[in-house]
């Protein structure tokens, strides 16, 4: 009792750093994300600990570099040259040049007009061909014999130029301790900075883990972590080969990613609540995985309780014969309300926004393997997104994205794809289609 | 049961997050002609305020910008006055900002073309029809307009383009030129009647996001912009205010404001000295002296709005005042009016003291400029409040009962 005493303590005593999903089992292949937010089914639960020397050691340092080269057309922006409407940022989708798997576009350079805060992070190429240090990523993950706890952090290192200046960021994008309190039960608490549970892409955050370069036009909404606490639980139906899984947390700042809605405090003292209802059906032939996912609290964009914000989603993922597919839809309202902060500054006014879009992603896994060549990838994913700030003109847009990946041996991946990005209505038409790729050396 | 505690454990903690909210900053908030009108269909009186917590003591009422609504529903843009260098002029109101640090300019695109080559530009269907690029819902809707002319080919038929998109996708040579003013206004609202305001203000329509809107067009030259980030420049309104018996700060809508001058570049000059510079206003209270008094002649509607206001004790005027002291001063504030309940002498002890005259100091001084503000009070209990305006001053009301309409600048184009 006092064991379990003292756990819970570290986890919530110790919760303000940051964190994520924990890689309990080994990167499920990219195309196959088998690995659920809290994989339980794949570990062995709390077992006594080996004795002696051939203990595994409680301590793992896993990893991945992300080296990237890039080039988007015009000048890496959305914002279409000859456009003064203000703020800059509401007209066009700024998200939509992205060159890497963190999301980063090419440049958010508006040419001094006003923006105000719908922004991603950018790595300052512009409409150049460059490399790119997308990311180091550094691990940690500490599971002690003597304790149903495991202690996960992961530390990136972001190299950036911003155009005017150095910009690289050390970022703790997950830190968290995760209790199993229930040997015989898949039931997980967790405490701490770490992954979103709304819908399935986030599953796919990292480049070592990613199907292809860069997210969805609607990753923005569903992959950011936080901090906070979550539970998870699993039941198996043996009998229908299916199992039924609930996800469930409350942060400081729900799923978007950080340049929308910083997740390091809470700017309104109150959390925001998520969740993800999951089926899973598991047979020889076939894997179905369905899921509806919510998400309901404060803007944490903003300090007023009463400027709400509430998503709901639907994912489904569907493997059969090396042909994978995913998809997800996403509808997201957010209520009007005070001043802005974001990770990237503060801004004047924090809009009403509506959005619902998704994407459709298929991948086929070439069926042989030769020498280094592990797996041969080919993909493509359609992504549509309709979004409007009040009173705004409402902009509709979507993306082709079409590519292949290559895993050599078990460390080494390599990827390319272009992403056609279309203004449909509102947005006016620019140039920012996109080339991009990326070399993953993973350890 | 050890682990059931465990997670009766969790889940109190979890419980115990904080949940307590520090006072948040003020959010901006921004009435156009659609929210006065969306309150007033919500039953709401013409007395009630907004932007009641900016600054301004008593906000804005409701009234002071539009009527009620009539029984079919429209209503008629109110009139009120105030002072510009020691003339009296009417204006509109057609915005308020609350907790906005600046407003920007925003596009307006209008279609023109040349009948032949090299010949000049003309409104394309011959009819200057703006599209709009932001509408009236969005806080960062501004009623202040940077015109960019598209030069769209001869043929064109007139209403083909109705969207900033058709515009920017379109290719066309672009010509940002003058700046305008000209807030979006839902149907229903009207003008005053021409025999009671003779503006020169010029209802049109145009198009947001393929539909046509409403506008009223207040003309060129209102307002001025910084071109590095097309944020529109403010001038100052002074709001004079009276400190009461109680320490509480009064302020009546009948004590017409005085207009500060607007920055360099922006407005025209009307005869007779007056001004009607910036459109964008920011508010600003000045406390005036408790011996300084409103001029109000007794039993007026004046006298009544200015007691109701609690203002009655700061009221004063000179008996055998004539029709034009009376019509050229009520509603202004004397600094020297004199207080015959203590004894002590003033200008409203003699009416020939009410006008006033550089050659004698026992005349009225008045406060109807910027520059008599700043000659003659205590400007250290200037208050900026978080409230702008778009006041556009539209007549110019002479002492003798005539309305003057501000001209209009010299169209561009």
């Amino acid at each position: 009792m006092k064991r379990v005493a003292v756990a819970v303590a570290i986890l919530f005593c110790g919760g303000r750093a940051s964190g994520q999903t924990a890689p309990i089992a080994p990167a499920a292949p990219p195309f196959e994300p088998e690995a659920e937010p809290e994989p339980i089914n794949d570990s062995d639960g709390y077992t006594p600990a080996v004795e002696g020397a051939a203990a595994p050691s409680p301590l793992s340092i896993d990893g991945y570099i992300d080296v990237g080269f890039a080039k988007a057309q015009g000048d890496g922006t959305s914002f279409a040259p000859n456009d003064q409407s203000i703020p800059a940022d509401y007209g066009v989708d700024t998200f939509a040049p992205a060159v890497n798997s963190r999301g980063d576009v090419a440049s958010t350079n508006s040419n001094g007009r006003f923006v105000n805060g719908f922004l991603p992070r950018s790595v300052g190429t512009g409409g150049n061909a460059s490399f790119l240090l997308n990311t180091l990523d550094v691990d940690l993950k500490y599971a002690p014999a003597s304790a149903p706890l495991m202690v996960f952090s992961r530390v990136q290192l972001l190299p950036r130029f911003t155009g005017s200046g150095d910009g690289t960021r050390v970022y703790v994008e997950q830190a968290f301790g995760r209790l199993v309190p229930f040997d015989s039960q898949e039931f997980a608490l967790a405490a701490g900075k770490f992954d979103s549970v709304f819908g399935i892409e986030y599953l796919d955050n990292q480049a070592n883990i990613r199907t292809g370069v860069t997210p969805s036009l609607v990753a923005r909404y569903t992959t950011g972590q936080s901090i906070g606490a979550k539970l998870f639980y699993r039941v198996q139906i043996q009998p229908l080969q299916s199992a039924v899984s609930l996800n469930v947390s409350a942060t400081n700042s729900g799923n978007f990613v950080e340049s929308l809605q910083p997740p390091d405090a809470s700017l309104t003292g109150k959390p925001v609540g998520a969740g993800r209802l999951g089926y899973e059906l598991n047979t020889r032939g076939i894997q179905v995985k369905l899921g509806a996912s919510g998400l309901y609290g404060p803007r944490n964009d903003q300090a007023y309780q009463a400027a709400d914000q509430k998503a709901y989603g639907l994912d489904a993922r569907v493997a059969v014969a090396g042909v994978y597919l995913n998809a997800e839809y996403v509808h997201v309202e957010e209520g009007e309300g005070g001043p802005k902060t974001t990770s990237l500054g503060n801004f004047p006014i924090s809009s009403s926004f509506y959005v619902r879009g998704g994407y459709l992603q298929l991948a086929y896994a070439l069926p042989f393997s030769i020498g280094a060549l592990h797996k041969l990838t080919v993909y493509g994913r359609y992504d549509r997104r309709h979004a409007w700030f009040e009173g705004y003109t409402p902009i509709t847009v979507d993306r082709f994205t079409g590519g292949v990946r290559i895993d050599l041996w078990e460390a080494i991946i390599m990827k390319a794809e272009y992403l056609d990005n279309r203004e449909l209505a509102g947005a006016p038409t620019v140039a920012n289609n996109v080339f991009t790729s990326s070399l993953v050396y993973s350890w | 049961m050890g682990s059931v505690f465990r997670v009766a454990a969790f889940a109190a903690l979890i419980a115990l997050g904080g949940c307590s909210q520090a006072p948040a900053p003020p959010a901006a908030k921004l009435w156009t002609l659609f929210d006065v009108q969306a309150l007033y269909a919500g039953g709401a009186p013409g007395s009630k305020a907004i932007a009641a917590d900016a600054g301004l003591p008593g906000g804005i009422r409701l009234d002071l910008i539009s009527s009620p609504l009539a029984s079919d529903g429209s209503s008629t843009l109110a009139v009120r006055t105030a002072w510009a260098n020691g003339q009296l002029v009417a204006f509109l109101t057609t915005e308020v900002w609350a907790n906005y640090p600046q407003v920007w300019m925003q596009p307006a695109y209008v279609p023109v073309t040349r009948a032949s080559a090299g010949g000049p530009l003309q409104f394309l269907g011959g009819v200057r029809r703006p599209i709009f690029s932001v509408g009236a819902a969005s806080a960062f809707y501004s009623p202040f307009l940077q015109i960019v002319y598209a030069e769209v080919p001869a043929d064109t038929a007139p209403d083909a383009l109705t969207s900033a998109k058709q515009i920017l996708d379109g290719g066309y040579p672009l010509t940002p030129s003058e700046g305008r003013t000209m807030p979006l206004v839902p149907d229903g609202v009207a003008l005053p009647p021409s025999g009671e305001l003779p503006t020169n203000v010029v209802p049109g329509t145009g198009f947001l996001d393929g539909t046509l809107v409403s506008f009223l067009d207040f003309g060129a030259s209102m307002f001025t912009w910084d071109p590095a980030t097309n944020v529109v420049q403010e001038a100052p309104i002074y709001v004079l205010t009276f400190v009461g018996p109680d320490g509480s700060v009064l302020a009546s809508p009948s004590i017409p404001t005085i207009l500060g001058a607007g920055p360099p570049g922006s407005g025209v000059a009307p005869p007779g000295g007056g001004q009607r510079n910036s459109a964008y206003y920011r508010v600003h209270t000045v406390v005036v002296p408790s011996t300084a008094r409103v001029f109000a002649q007794p039993g007026s509607q004046l006298e009544s709005d200015l007691q109701a206001a609690g203002l009655a004790a700061f009221t004063g005027f000179a008996p055998g005042a004539s029709d034009v002291q009376i019509a050229t001063f009520s509603g202004r504030v004397a600094l020297n009016p004199g207080d015959p309940a203590q004894g002590a002498s003033g200008c409203f002890d003699d009416p020939t003291l009410v006008n006033h005259s550089d050659a004698n100091p026992a005349s009225c001084l008045w406060l109807g400029s910027e520059a008599a503000l700043e000659a003659n009070l205590d400007l250290s209990t200037e208050e900026t409040t978080a409230i702008t305006v778009n006041w556009e001053v539209t007549d110019l009301l002479e002492p003798d009962g005539t309305i003057v309409a501000v001209p209009q600048p010299v169209e561009p184009l």
